[in-house]
């Protein structure tokens, strides 16, 4: 569906419901684009990658400078030197391990694992010994904001949900408790949908291990 | 572009239905955005941030009369105490030989400057303590020498060492107890002052990397101010503007902190979190006006929001645990023990081989 037929269903919806619908265009284009943000929001469903420029003199990464103020969550790091995924690990793991962790310097110009400080930044040990050397940063972000003619960049099967958020949120502004929650409810079970499928689509694939194999 | 607390205030106003402000009004609304955006940093923990507790000699302001009266009182305290006059009648209170002898009076405005004063410092204890500012909620490392040390508590601190307070030495921890609620004790008292950066130039603005003489890298682009000094992190509530100060690890106590964000004191103050997390702020909002007793009281939809909003906090922490739940551990850590190892003993069938 196309945010125009969307738009349109929502509009069915309300007046499926209730007669007379008060409410703009407008508004209920802002309700879909806000339904769109936090179904991508709860399932981070839109994953980005940038290729990062490794300075030696950079204690923390700022993910807002990178991503913009679309940012959700740091992802893993992959390094292209080494053709490696980057160890995740926790400062205080290398609090532990090296009280003097911050001046180790990479003997392979790439570094071996990340980890992040705060909800944006984050870093890279150990450190690279010149401005040489990138990484592949994964980040999930929101999606850009959606066209008339634009579809959601989730899965088709997903879509209702965008039209039961703006259902839930516009009545919810006009104070209609019962209806809002009624189909907040509707739109949380897809929501939950969405956010499994994200997270396992391909896991009915998956070859097991352990000697047990699907017939 | 940042959202600033009027888009969010519109935007809830608007969402509430009363962009006349008949039922609410947007100082409440503000006092709601506010509340969420504290809950938000204290409960999830998302800004970390960078302070330095300077092993530096405190620069002195000196205002009243009396106030040099006092220092006059105990030149060896006051010995190399440095004062700042503020106005030029401060300076005419000084006497000629008060202005040549202690204390003295030095329009000292950054440490490079003190250098100048070196003549007057020999003897000075450096500061034992430091303060951090109100908006810090915990102390998540600290660092000397960009070296790891200890948070202690007091009972610590005594227990390794009783004079704790008056030894100088290497620090190897601080302590956050016992000094006041802003004030971090340096164990032990540093006794070798810090390093600072000799700036070129006396005025302006900082213009690039090469006006601080001890960095040596190449400025990014070729106009504008700068942005970022190499090998330091931006420190404060926001990263733009120009760096106004450059601190030095090397002799230097390093913390990083977990602290609130920049108060929403003003309709154009941008929230300093990413957009998506301070649009949670206009759903908390929407929570608590709809929860407030009297018109437009909607305690459904209140309670609604609320859940919304605690479900959102989760995520938040969640995704600040990701990296940390993704990690490989090793079974026992990856550390050795430390405990006593085991005492030497004989092989258990020694006796019987020595039949």
């Amino acid at each position: 569906m196309t945010k125009a037929e969307i738009r349109t269903k929502v509009l069915r919806k309300l007046r499926q419901q209730r007669a007379g619908v008060p409410f703009s265009e407008a508004e209920i284009n802002q309700a879909i684009d806000d339904g769109y943000a936090e179904m991508s929001d709860a399932s981070e469903w839109n994953e980005v990658v940038q290729l990062l420029d490794l300075l030696a003199d950079r204690p923390y990464y700022d993910a807002r400078t990178v991503c913009g103020q679309s940012l959700l969550a740091i992802g893993p790091a992959f390094s292209p030197t080494t053709s490696r995924w980057l160890r995740p690990v926790v400062v205080g793991d290398l609090d532990g391990n090296d009280r003097r962790w911050e001046r180790v310097v990479s003997p392979s110009a790439a570094p071996d694992a990340y980890f992040t400080r705060g909800l944006w930044w984050f870093g890279y040990y150990p450190r690279v010994a010149s401005d040489t050397g990138t990484v592949k940063q994964y980040f999930t972000a929101l999606p850009a904001p959606m066209e008339d003619d634009d579809a959601p960049g989730f899965h088709d099967d997903f879509h209702d949900g965008l039209v039961e958020y703006a259902t839930y949120d516009l009545w919810a502004q006009a104070g209609e408790a019962t209806l809002a929650l009624a189909a907040w409810t509707r739109y949380a079970a897809i929501e939950a949908g969405l956010v499994a499928h994200t997270k396992s689509r391909n896991s009915t694939a998956r070859v097991a291990g352990y000697g047990a194999h699907a017939q | 572009m940042a959202r600033t607390r009027s888009d969010l205030t519109a935007a809830v106003l608007s969402r509430l239905g009363d962009t006349q402000e008949a039922i609410w009004t947007s100082d409440e609304i503000d006092g709601y955005l506010q509340d969420g955006l504290s809950e938000l940093c204290r409960a999830a923990k998302p800004i970390i941030d960078t302070v330095y507790l300077e092993n530096r000699h405190e620069p002195f302001v000196c205002t009243y009369q009396d106030e040099l009266d006092l220092l006059a009182t105990m030149p060896g305290f006051a010995v190399g105490r440095i004062s700042r006059i503020t106005y030029e009648d401060e300076r005419a209170l000084l006497t000629a030989n008060q202005q040549v002898t202690t204390p003295r009076a030095c329009p000292i405005t950054c440490p490079p400057e003190s250098e100048l004063y070196a003549d007057i410092t020999p003897g000075a204890l450096l500061p034992a303590v430091g303060d951090v500012d109100g908006s810090v909620i915990e102390i998540d490392r600290s660092l000397y020498d960009s070296r790891v040390i200890a948070s202690l508590t007091t009972r610590d601190a005594r227990n390794i060492d009783s004079r704790y307070e008056t030894h100088a030495g290497e620090p190897y921890g601080v302590v956050w107890q016992g000094d006041g609620p802003r004030t971090v004790r340096k164990v032990k008292r540093p006794s070798m002052e810090a390093d600072v950066v000799d700036v070129d130039g006396a005025f302006g603005l900082l213009r690039d990397g090469d006006d601080v003489a001890t960095t040596d890298d190449d400025v990014t682009g070729t106009w504008g101010i700068a942005r970022q000094i190499p090998g330091h992190h931006p420190m404060g509530s926001f990263s733009f503007g120009t760096p106004r100060r450059v601190y030095l690890d090397g002799k230097n106590i390093r913390l990083e902190v977990v602290r609130q964000a920049a108060p929403l004191d003003a309709p154009q103050d941008l929230i300093e979190l990413p957009d998506r997390y301070a649009d949670y702020l206009r759903d908390y909002a929407m929570g608590e006006a709809l929860a407030r007793p009297g018109a437009g009281h909607q305690p459904q939809l209140a309670q609604h929001y609320q859940a919304r909003w605690a479900t959102r906090i989760e995520r938040v922490k969640a995704r600040m645990r990701r990296v940390s739940t993704q990690r490989i551990s090793q079974l026992g850590g990856s550390q050795l023990p430390r405990t006593r190892p085991p005492s030497p003993r004989l092989p258990w069938p020694y006796a019987a081989m020595r039949m």
